[in-house]
């Protein structure tokens, strides 16, 4: 096997009509990872963390105490749905009904695509921030809507740009999709350009997709803030959230979505029709997550911050320059001084210094001189796969 | 909150209605509908609603189980997992289907695990389904197939099953509707809501259609190990000609009681996977870690909660099908699942109003049939996810009820 032979080559034939050969570099280069024992994985956005000990002990004793045999209410166990909308008030200043505007999901990931579903007609256009998370991508070409680009660059940090959302309005835009902190570029809207793409939503009608998987990793003084509180926000604002990230929890899937109640509705039918409800056990498990002590978020977030500085300095020592990580716990950092595209040099990363880092063409077509790192490694080891990969650079 | 006949309505809405049944429905309505309409019976039905409405067994989850779900989580198994599932599941996975005369199937690229045969069946109805195309499904059925059809921009195509047929589909149904824009055929046998058991020979004749028109078929077998009065399972996958073009389903909540676990499977051709495992991905990632080692205890682990599980239903069977021909409610004699599809056509009634006076009058929830489709009119289902003795007492309760809007419609036809 040639590794540095471009993969599309090798005809792998993956549904080429979908949506969904956007991951065939990374399933290639997992697919050679997984015959190395002692490769160091910065790829997938898995934290390292086992989940808090007192979470999984919430969950057992659902278990044992026979509360996980049946499924919930399609919306979500009603404890659950109060412990998320006291979370929103408190945290995010967002007010959101339990009984009508607050729906359980199998992960954030299933709540994004189906509130996607649930609100775009076929032809809508829905403006999404470029670089992006790529399972978007799925979503709406499943809901037959348009995705409309906005480009956002390493020299600006990746910041949005309002201007830049502004010019690309058109009648047939219906949605504004946001991630902040953002997979993968790190960077967080700051809470002035927040209140101005508030704006720019009421000028022109446009109902707001905030994903805020991330919210809790902020660094450098940045600070998240939830457009769904802004006045005038929450008839348009739907709101994605879930616990992978924040709680190390990405096994349990689990997640939710806060919208409108007229959107809750089609949400909840459409979640039905998809996958009844969430895993009851993992339910009981995001109770004690949201109720119990937050200390566990903060030894996490602490963990990653120390990561972020130590990749930062190898890169800029090896020569690579990224958008400032102001919040996730990924950097995307530029390859271009190598002379390989990125995914050549995710094979020889990989090969030779046996770590694994996903290309950025997961992330949109444009972004093949990118690689994103993950920081999700106990940090000696994050410092041995630093050390390897300065070897081979 | 007082049941209505407007509020069952309002509610019948497609896949909507199951749900809003269980938020509307709640034993304090059926007692508050109770006191308002037979305020001499409140005494008695305040005392239990009996809920025959419910697709869920209610049966604790065997504890071999839950504590396999405890060992994984104290093992860590918390993170993402392989996206097609783990592949000790896929392995067992692959080994149940080919011991029940299934196909063999490789672990490695043609079993997904997915988050419960729901999350299966709308993955492979995706990526089966193209806009435009005509899939063709029983009526009356499980209502979240025309919807995951309907989110795939096909058509839904409604076979009208007939009580005759002992609600089973046919081969002969199904030819008359195929046109050139068929591309899916979707079956369960048995299903919900009739608990039909399509015959060997039935299956045979319809694959053989499949073969010649090119269909592709998606076949739900949720509930394959409920079959009474000698019904044998069938893999239509095995059938000639039918592996390349059928992808299964496969459900861990109804013979392991572990629906809250969400977890299930989808077996089909590699060339036919390879798609849906890539759109199970873009959906939701994976399914839940904890859960799919559960599911490895349910298939590797000891059977006899099952065994016993099939006999209780068996006795459930047995309290439910006399009493109601003695009421002179026609049901045909379900081999499968755990219903009835019980015909109230002689009540004078429609299904809706017949089950508000179900509820209103003897305190017994059932689900009218127009929740299943058009074809399910005329008709209540009859869930057996009580034990015997009260759904004895809820044959006891009805039979008056019954004799009484029988009585009622022979004065009206009369007169």
């Amino acid at each position: 096997m040639t590794l540095t032979s471009p993969h599309r080559s090798q005809n792998r034939n993956r549904n080429p009509d979908g949506p969904f050969h956007i991951v065939d570099e990374r399933d290639y280069l997992m697919e050679i990872a997984q015959d190395m024992p002692d490769v160091i994985s910065l790829g997938l956005g898995d934290p390292d963390f086992a989940t808090p000990a007192h979470i999984v002990a919430a969950a057992t004793d659902a278990l044992r105490d026979g509360r996980c045999a049946d499924y919930t209410d399609h919306a979500g166990l009603p404890e659950l749905r109060r412990a998320i909308a006291a979370k929103l008030a408190q945290e995010n200043g967002i007010i959101a009904d339990p009984d009508t505007e607050i729906t359980v999901t199998t992960g954030g990931q299933e709540g994004l695509y189906v509130l996607v579903q649930a609100v775009l007609d076929p032809g809508d256009e829905i403006l999404v921030p470029d670089p992006r998370y790529s399972s978007y991508d799925a979503a709406i070409t499943r809901a037959q809507g348009v995705m409309v680009t906005i480009p956002t660059r390493e020299a600006d940090d990746f910041a949005l740009d309002p201007a830049e959302v502004e010019q690309r309005i058109t009648p047939r835009t219906k949605a504004l999709l946001l991630l902040t902190p953002s997979n993968p570029t790190a960077a967080v809207i700051p809470p002035a350009t927040i209140h101005r793409l508030a704006e720019i939503a009421k000028a022109h009608d446009l109902l707001v997709i905030a994903d805020e998987i991330y919210e809790h990793f902020t660094y450098d003084g940045a600070v998240h803030l939830s457009i769904g509180s802004l006045p005038g926000m929450r008839e348009r604002t739907i709101t994605v959230n879930g616990f992978s990230k924040t709680y190390a929890m990405t096994g349990w899937r689990l997640g939710y979505v806060v919208a409108p109640v007229a959107i809750t509705r089609a949400i909840r039918a459409i979640k039905e029709t998809v996958s009844i409800a969430a895993p009851t056990l993992s339910q009981w498990a995001g109770v004690a997550a949201l109720t119990d002590s937050q200390e566990c978020v903060t030894v996490m977030r602490t963990a990653y911050d120390e990561r972020r500085r130590a990749l930062m300095q190898a890169l800029t020592d090896v020569g690579f320059t990224y958008g400032h990580p102001y919040g996730t716990f990924y950097i995307f950092a530029n390859t271009s001084r190598t002379q390989l595209t990125a995914f050549d040099l995710a094979v020889r990363m990989l090969t030779e210094a046996r770590v694994l880092i996903f290309p950025g063409t997961g992330f949109g077509a444009d972004w093949g001189n990118y690689l994103r790192f993950s920081l999700l490694q106990p940090t000696p080891i994050l410092k041995e796969a630093i050390a390897r990969l300065t070897r081979v650079l | 909150m007082t049941v209505t006949a407007e509020m069952v309505r309002e509610t019948m809405d497609g896949a909507r209605f199951v749900a809003a049944r269980a938020a509307q429905w709640s034993n304090a309505d059926a007692n508050a509908a109770a006191a308002t309409v037979a305020p001499a019976a409140t005494a008695s039905l305040a005392a239990a609603a009996i809920d025959l409405s419910g697709d869920s067994l209610n049966r604790p989850t065997p504890a071999h189980i839950v504590a396999a779900t405890v060992a994984a989580l104290m093992r860590g198994e918390t993170h993402y997992t392989a996206r097609p599932g783990i592949l000790p599941l896929r392995r067992a996975v692959a080994a149940a289907v080919a011991a029940e005369g299934g196909p063999d199937y490789d672990p490695a690229t043609e079993v997904l695990v997915a988050s419960g045969a729901r999350e299966g069946c709308f993955v492979a109805t995706q990526m089966l389904v193209r806009p435009g195309d005509e899939v063709l499904l029983a009526d009356p059925g499980a209502p979240h197939y025309a919807e995951a059809v309907r989110l795939a921009g096909g058509i839904a195509v409604l076979v009208p099953l007939q009580a005759s047929d002992r609600w089973a589909m046919t081969v002969t149904a199904l030819a008359a509707r195929i046109t050139p824009r068929t591309r899916v055929l979707m079956l369960a046998s048995p299903g919900s809501p009739t608990g039909a058991v399509i015959p060997r020979a039935e299956l045979e004749a319809i694959a053989a259609l499949a073969v010649t028109h090119d269909l592709r078929v998606l076949v739900d077998d949720s509930y394959t190990a409920f079959l009474f009065d000698g019904a044998e399972y069938t893999s239509v996958a095995s059938l000639p000609g039918m592996r390349e073009r059928t992808i299964t389903i496969h459900s861990f909540s109804r013979t392991y009681a572990m629906s809250g676990w969400r977890v299930g499977y989808v077996v089909g051709e590699a060339a036919l996977l390879h798609a849906i495992t890539d759109f199970k991905l873009a959906l939701s990632i994976c399914s839940a870690a904890p859960s799919q080692w559960a599911a490895v205890a349910a298939l590797d682990g000891s059977h006899d909660e099952i065994t016993a599980m099939q006999a209780e239903i068996a006795a459930r069977r047995a309290a439910l099908l006399p009493a109601l021909t003695v009421m002179g409610l026609p049901h045909g004699s379900p081999q499968g699942a755990y219903y009835a599809f019980a015909d109230i056509r002689n009540t004078g009634l429609s299904a809706v109003d017949c089950a508000t006076v179900f509820a209103s009058e003897a305190g017994v929830r059932v689900t009218p049939g127009d929740a299943f489709g058009a074809g399910g009119s005329g008709h209540v289902r009859f869930s057996l996810t009580q034990p015997v003795a009260i759904i004895a007492e809820a044959m006891a309760r009805l039979a008056p009820v019954v004799a009484a809007m029988r009585a009622q419609q022979t004065e009206r036809v009369s007169a």
